[in-house]
């Protein structure tokens, strides 16, 4: 067994080795102290020639080395010196003794021996002994320096007697074949003479010789030998011979090439040790007496050499081999540090890098089952040598470049061991730099949870902020020349920083969403998950979840408050999982979609809250689907319901807001349904809500349906009132043709810095009304009542509904309808004077046409008879509301309701008579009548002849007119009224008398005369009533 | 006859492995993985002198004290290695070739597997089949 000596060097290959021994008891220091004087005499010039002569000295050299003296003479023990000490000759045989038996161990190969004697005086110390030399003590040695190159002198003398020989062997003898130690069991009974065997006798022997020659300091002949060599062995394929042959060869070139000498570059690197080292592992397997240190050593060199020859795995292997040895169970002192050193060497030979960068693009790098098991090592090394730090930064690493594979089982161990680390000492995003200057680089976690996309979101409708039109946008700088280029200026690196379409607001709490999945088999916590952004000030807020085993993609959303104006960059996220806190760069993520990732804060804006009386839905029927209402209020209700709405409206958010407008919309498809913007009052739009103490405004829309009101088809509001306290009041005409009626109402307010920068919000509320009908008028018709001021509109009502119906006028009696039945109502009415009504034209002077007109002027009126008859409809206690006869009024109708232009008025002794009032008078006395005339229209009247009829009515369908015996006129029965004129209350009034004979129940007629008179001017207009007189017997007390 | 099977990708990962010891598998994984070193040198000393009229098979690798390692390389780099024990005298060089030529032919038929993904480890039945056939003691 030979021990590599793997500090050897070329150069080393033309010395001779001398090993120097203390024989007996020799102190060590002075021992060393003589060493080091012997190994002063490195090398020594021949007297008489040019040639130079080194010598190497060994202290311990093992025998079994020497025996490889023939295959490489520099490894043979040429030379002895032993130092000894000897007090007293009587010690001096046994001393002698110990020196030849030192001599006998290298017997073989010594050609010559010195024995230094230290202490010994007298008779023995006289004696001239060639190979011994005797100094008194071993401050008194001056001369040792001299008898060393004596003794190197007579080496030389051996050494060049030897080559020279051995050169000049070109008999036919026998040349012996040298063998190297394990070889020489192999070559027992091998037929000597054959052409092969002799062959490689001779090439070995010149290898031989141009080893000699070479320690000779002859180095031409050297190389010239060598060169033999190499080609007869080459020719036997003795490969270990051969290679010695190259070495030597090498050896000797180098030697020429570089007399400065290599040594110390190439020290212990060189591959003449090689050879030996690989055999010697090779062929001795039990290599089992090597120290644990020689291993370790043995191990590197190993590592080294492969490394050399360009053998990376190879190398990383031994280097890893060498590691462990460092930490041995045998070992008492592990050196984990050691190992740990040796363990990051080996990182390349296995592709491996602590940048986990390089591995997130592409395939996987290497060979993962090797590699996993490195950063195994790492972690429990990194342990061992007490920094939990790097442990968890390389447990880190195997998790996130190794996920891929690990089995469930190893993910489920490697995620508790990193826990247990973790919960010493967290690991973070800092650069960990190693002592010898090797920095790890942190070890982000993006694959827990893996992360598919990213998408910044908008603020909530009712959120977003508008730019108010007119202030010049200011991003027209970045727009091209072009209007429209087909071709796309954009690279995939610009789309992830292009800027979002949309706007923050300062200090509103902005959404990104995340598509994620956890890859682990089981839940996976993930903790302080938030948004890395850069660009403006930002507060992150942080969230925590947990995501189930083998998730599918999930939506993780993350917040956080701009909390200055400008534009903001999503670098990224930061999570802590198992204790581990990652800084996830989206630009380092792979298979990351993300739309963009600019976007533009801008400064804040007031917030507004929106809540109303009635529940709201999110119910969004397809009309409205464009506006995308946040909400809307959806009623249900029966034709002529009222119904209030309380909007009230809640500064929220720590700006006061400066301005606040209202706008409806009618979503109805009508020819009239343009927007109508409420008239809020000017000091309304310019309010200031406080900012510290909230402002509750409140506004209440009633939502009234009148019925049958078929031209007014649009939804409006009008405004009622606006109290101080900000009720807004807002009434509904509701056509109960339509089923729904939608509109929208959008309040826009602003405030703030973001006023400035002229941005405002807008609130939307969506109402949504159905609308049941509640009744129907079927049919309406007029009978004239007695009097002429009155007149019955009869009524005939339908209940659509399914519900018992009650339905009330004015002055007049419930009628109970059930489900599906139609009834007559009756109600009596007084005429109407629409003459009187304010002009409904001069409200909408926008209306020039007459037809329009007229219709304006008949909506009128049907507003004004409905609100005088009052007519309510009730279903039984829950729902109530009002009917309106609008619509269904014809002109025939309305006529019959107007109040004639022309009031006639009958007074009968003074006293104005209508038809159910019975005027008395006695008999025999004169009755004075007297008829009035006012002339309210706006046409000239007259002159007109009035005639007056008495009768009598039997009430049995018999009027007798013959009345000339019982009624007597005094005068005329005929009275003339002259010409009135168009005048405001101009009136005539034209008297007559008569005078009753009998008693009796007698009605007075009174007709006109000619109709001429009246032509062209409706009949209803000349209608008189009837008087009706009852002539009573003179009183008692007049006959008497 | 085989104690250990792997077929390594372009990028000299393994796209397959497969040994009889199951206990002790790492040592196969190093096994094959410092063969790489010797495949690579080989392939560049190779290349040089033939160009593209290359010998797939690379023979013997590198021997250890218990197995011997042989390599295959396809002409799309893919290395095939194959580990014998050392006691296992009777295979013949020629016998290793074969199993070098069966395994390439039931490679290429998984890739022509259109389900198959070039680069994804091999989870082949019938790759595994062979494999199988090869590692079968056969006395």
């Amino acid at each position: 067994m030979s021990i590599p000596d793997y500090m050897q060097c070329a150069e080393d290959h033309q010395t001779v080795l001398v090993v120097v021994q203390p024989v007996g008891i020799v102190p060590e220091d002075q021992f060393f102290r003589i060493y080091k004087r012997i190994a002063s005499v490195r090398q020594l010039s021949i007297r008489d020639s040019q040639r130079l002569l080194f010598i190497r000295y060994r202290h311990h050299y093992l025998p079994e080395n020497n025996e490889w003296g023939d295959f490489q003479t520099h490894r043979k023990v040429v030379g002895l010196i032993a130092v000894t000490t000897c007090s007293s000759s009587r010690d001096w045989p046994h001393t002698a003794d110990r020196f030849h038996a030192q001599k006998e161990v290298y017997s073989s190969t010594l050609y010559d021996s010195r024995l230094l004697v230290f202490g010994l005086q007298g008779e023995i110390a006289e004696q001239s002994r060639p190979d011994m030399v005797f100094y008194p003590s071993f401050e008194e040695c001056s001369d040792v320096e001299r008898r060393v190159e004596d003794f190197v002198e007579s080496i030389f003398i051996v050494l060049e007697s030897k080559r020279l020989d051995r050169a000049t062997d070109k008999s036919g003898d026998k040349i012996p074949l040298l063998c190297v130690p394990f070889e020489k069991k192999d070559f027992v009974g091998l037929d000597t003479d054959s052409r092969h065997y002799k062959k490689r006798s001779q090439g070995r022997m010149r290898k031989h010789v141009g080893d000699l020659c070479l320690q000779a300091g002859m180095l031409q002949d050297a190389l010239v030998h060598y060169h033999m060599a190499v080609e007869l062995l080459r020719a036997v394929n003795d490969f270990l011979w051969l290679g010695g042959a190259l070495e030597g060869l090498c050896s000797a070139s180098v030697i020429f090439h570089y007399p400065g000498g290599t040594a110390g570059k190439a020290a212990g690197c060189k591959p003449s040790v090689c050879q030996p080292a690989d055999a010697g592992k090779r062929h001795r397997p039990g290599g089992s007496q090597l120290s644990e240190e020689e291993k370790i050593q043995r191990y590197s060199i190993l590592s080294e050499l492969y490394e050399l020859i360009g053998f990376h795995r190879k190398s990383a292997f031994f280097k890893r081999v060498a590691a462990m040895q460092c930490v041995a169970p045998t070992i008492s002192e592990p050196g984990w540090r050691a190992c740990y050193k040796l363990l990051l060497e080996t990182l390349p030979g296995y592709s491996l890098s602590l940048d986990p960068k390089d591995f997130s693009k592409g395939t996987h790098r290497g060979w993962a089952a090797v590699q996993m098991r490195l950063l195994h090592e790492l972690v429990y090394a990194s342990r061992r040598m007490g920094n939990p730090a790097l442990s968890v930064r390389h447990l880190s690493f195997l998790l996130q470049t190794m996920l891929d594979f690990l089995s469930d089982q190893e993910k489920k161990e490697v995620t508790q061991s990193l826990e247990n680390y973790t919960s010493k000492c967290p690991g973070g995003m800092e650069i960990i730099t190693l002592p010898d200057g090797l920095t790890l680089p942190p070890v982000p976690f993006t694959k827990l949870p893996i992360v598919r996309s990213v998408k910044l979101l908008n603020l909530p409708v009712s959120l977003q902020p508008h730019k108010l039109k007119g202030v010049l946008e200011g991003n027209l700088s970045n727009a091209s020349p072009f209007i429209y280029s087909p071709i796309l200026m954009q690279s995939r690196g610009e789309e992830r920083c292009k800027k979002i379409d949309f706007q923050w607001v300062q200090g509103d709490v902005c959404e990104v969403q995340l598509m994620v999945y956890n890859p682990m088999p089981y839940e996976l916590r993930v903790e302080n998950m938030g948004l890395l952004t850069s660009g403006v000030e930002f507060e992150s807020l942080p969230a925590a979840l947990f995501l189930p085993a083998e998730s599918g993609l999930y939506p993780v959303t993350l917040v956080g408050v701009p909390r200055t104006a400008g534009n903001i960059t999503v670098n990224g996220y930061h999570t802590s999982v198992f204790g581990v806190s990652s800084d996830c760069l989206l630009e380092d993520l792979v298979g990351v979609k993300a739309s963009g990732c600019l976007v533009e804060v801008i400064p804040s804006l007031p917030r507004l809250q929106l809540s109303t009386s009635l529940p709201r839905s999110t119910h969004s029927s397809q009309a409205t689907s464009k506006e995308e209402l946040p909400s809307s209020v959806s009623v249900q209700l029966f034709n002529g319901e009222l119904q209030q709405l309380t909007i009230t409206l809640e500064n929220i958010g720590s700006i006061d807001i400066e301005t606040l407008e209202l706008t409806s919309k009618n979503n109805n498809k009508e020819k009239r349904s343009g927007p109508h913007t409420a008239a809020f009052p000017q000091e309304d739009q310019t309010q200031v809500f406080s900012s510290t103490q909230t402002t509750t405004k409140s506004y209440s829309c009633m939502d009234h349906s009148t019925c049958q009101l078929q031209r007014k088809s649009d939804f409006s509001f009008f405004l009622l009132s606006l109290s101080q306290l900000s009720n807004v009041s807002l009434h509904t005409g509701v056509p109960n043709r339509l089923q729904t009626l939608e509109a929208v109402l959008k309040f826009k307010y602003s405030g703030g810095a973001g006023k400035v920068e002229g941005y405002y919000r807008e609130l939307s509320l969506g109402v949504h009304v159905n609308v049941e009908p509640s009744l129907f008028f079927t049919r309406v018709s007029t009978l004239p009542a007695t009097s002429t001021r009155q007149c019955h509109l009869l009524l005939d009502i339908f209940n659509p509904t399914e519900h018992e119906l009650t339905v009330s006028a004015k002055n007049n009696q419930d009628l109970v309808l059930h489900a599906s039945e139609c009834q007559r109502m009756a109600i009596q009415v007084d005429r109407f004077d629409f003459e009187s009504l304010p002009q409904a034209g001069q409200q909408t002077p926008h209306l020039s046409s007459p037809k329009q007109l007229e219709e304006e002027r008949q909506l009128a009126h049907g507003c004004q008879i409905s609100s005088k008859l009052g007519i309510c409809w009730s279903i039984i206690s829950f729902r109530h509301g009002e009917a309106s006869v609008e619509g269904v009024l014809n002109q025939l109708v309305l006529e019959h309701l107007q109040l004639a232009p022309l009031q006639w008025d009958v007074l009968l002794n003074g006293k104005p008579c209508d038809c159910d009032v019975v005027a008395e008078c006695i008999v025999g006395d004169a009755v004075t009548l007297e008829v009035k005339l006012t002339n309210l229209s706006k046409n000239t009247v007259g002159p007109l002849a009035l005639m007056v009829v008495p009768f009598q009515d039997y009430q049995n369908g018999v009027q007798n007119y013959d009345m000339d015996e019982a009624v007597t006129f005094i005068g005329s029965n005929i009275f003339c009224i002259s010409t009135i004129a168009a005048e405001p209350s101009n009136s005539s009034v034209c008297e007559g008398a008569l005078m009753f004979l009998y008693t009796g129940d007698f009605y007075l007629n009174i007709r006109f005369q000619d109709d001429s008179a009246r032509r062209g001017l409706p009949l209803a207009w000349f209608t008189l009533p009837s008087v009706h007189i009852r002539a009573l017997d003179a009183p008692l007390q007049a006959g008497a | 006859m085989a104690v250990c099977i792997a077929v390594i990708a372009k990028e000299n990962y393994p796209l397959y492995i497969r040994s009889v010891a199951t206990q002790n598998e790492l040592k196969f994984h190093y096994t094959v993985h410092t063969s790489l070193d010797v495949v690579e040198e080989k392939i560049s000393s190779v290349g040089k002198a033939l160009g593209d009229q290359r010998e797939l098979y690379l023979g013997l690798l590198y021997p250890t004290e218990d197995y011997k390692v042989y390599g295959y390389v396809t002409n799309s780099k893919v290395k095939f290695v194959i580990v014998v024990d050392s006691s296992n005298t009777s295979l013949r060089d020629n016998e290793i070739r074969s199993m070098f030529r069966k395994l390439h032919n039931s490679f290429t038929d998984v890739m022509c597997n259109p389900f198959y993904n070039p680069g994804d480890p091999i989870q082949s039945k019938a790759f595994n089949g062979v494999v199988s056939g090869m590692m079968v003691q056969t006395g």
